[in-house]
């Protein structure tokens, strides 16, 4: 299937995706723990202002729990800060970021 | 985080109402420190003291600038938020205790600002993942059942309790 034209300039290819400029890299929310907020408020949370199925908000719930922090939603930046403003409102501790 | 008990029944479902039996004293407890978050809170947003800095977090902690602008943004409609939030309690919390009625919606702003209130209590009291709640009350009251900090941290446990209550009549998760 490959041409050699074609492998030819993948090396080009591979270094283009490495050195993806900034602004195509996908933005998201972060949240991070704390020692405060319940478990089950948190899995709340995530069910009522992302609509995810309770099993996801689990998880995610248990992401932020175990490993400090977890991405609980990604894409652009303006939706990513309201995404986050909307957790300060339940006062989860998130923050945006770019992967 | 903090793992819920989920045996507190303060509030129980009644059809589309949750309905919250509170004793005088407990009603009080939680009057007074909604009134004094609702005092801290309408004021300009102190961001040195750790409570605040942790309700109104840096956006980009990496970027003081980008959070600094954004806060000029979300800032001023967070804080109502977060006032009214109290004001629905204080506003249907009687002063006497005895019975709260809620429907879905007033019990969500009712956990947002219990909510608010632990987050401010418990980075004074410097609760940590650690911290044994009820081993520091017990050996707070012990050393002198009088003080502030024997006061607040009762305080932040009914808070909770609360919160568990009302989160678990609300959702029927049982654990």
């Amino acid at each position: 299937m490959t041409s050699e034209s074609q492998t030819a300039t993948l090396p080009v290819e591979e270094t283009e995706v490495a050195e993806r400029p900034a602004v195509d890299r996908p933005w998201v929310t972060v949240v991070w723990d704390d020692p405060v907020n319940m478990m089950t408020y948190v899995t709340w949370v995530f069910v009522k202002l992302f609509g995810y199925p309770k099993p996801k908000a689990e998880k995610l719930m248990l992401d932020v729990h175990t490993k400090g922090r977890a991405t609980v939603s990604t894409g652009a930046r303006e939706r990513m800060e309201f995404d986050a403003s909307r957790l300060h409102s339940y006062g989860l501790w998130a923050t945006v970021e770019q992967q | 985080m903090t793992e819920p008990s989920g045996e507190f029944t303060l509030f129980v479902r009644d059809g589309d109402e949750l309905i919250g039996s509170f004793a005088p004293e407990y009603a009080a407890v939680l009057r007074e420190l909604v009134r004094q978050s609702s005092d801290v809170l309408d004021h300009p947003i102190d961001r040195d003291d750790p409570g605040l800095a942790r309700l109104f977090p840096d956006v980009y902690p990496d970027s003081q600038a980008d959070s600094a602008e954004l806060r000029r943004l979300t800032e001023s409609e967070l804080r109502d938020e977060k006032l009214a939030s109290a004001r629905l309690i204080l506003d249907t919390l009687p002063a006497d205790g005895g019975e709260v009625r809620l429907d879905d919606e007033a019990a969500s702003v009712w956990l947002r600002g219990l909510n608010d209130i632990r987050l401010l209590l418990g980075s004074r009291l410097e609760v940590a993942a650690e911290t044994d709640l009820a081993e520091e009350l017990d050996a707070e009251i012990r050393r002198d059942p009088s003080s502030p900090r024997a006061a607040q941290l009762l305080a932040y446990v009914v808070a909770g309790e609360v919160q568990d209550a009302l989160l678990v009549a609300l959702t029927g998760w049982r654990y």
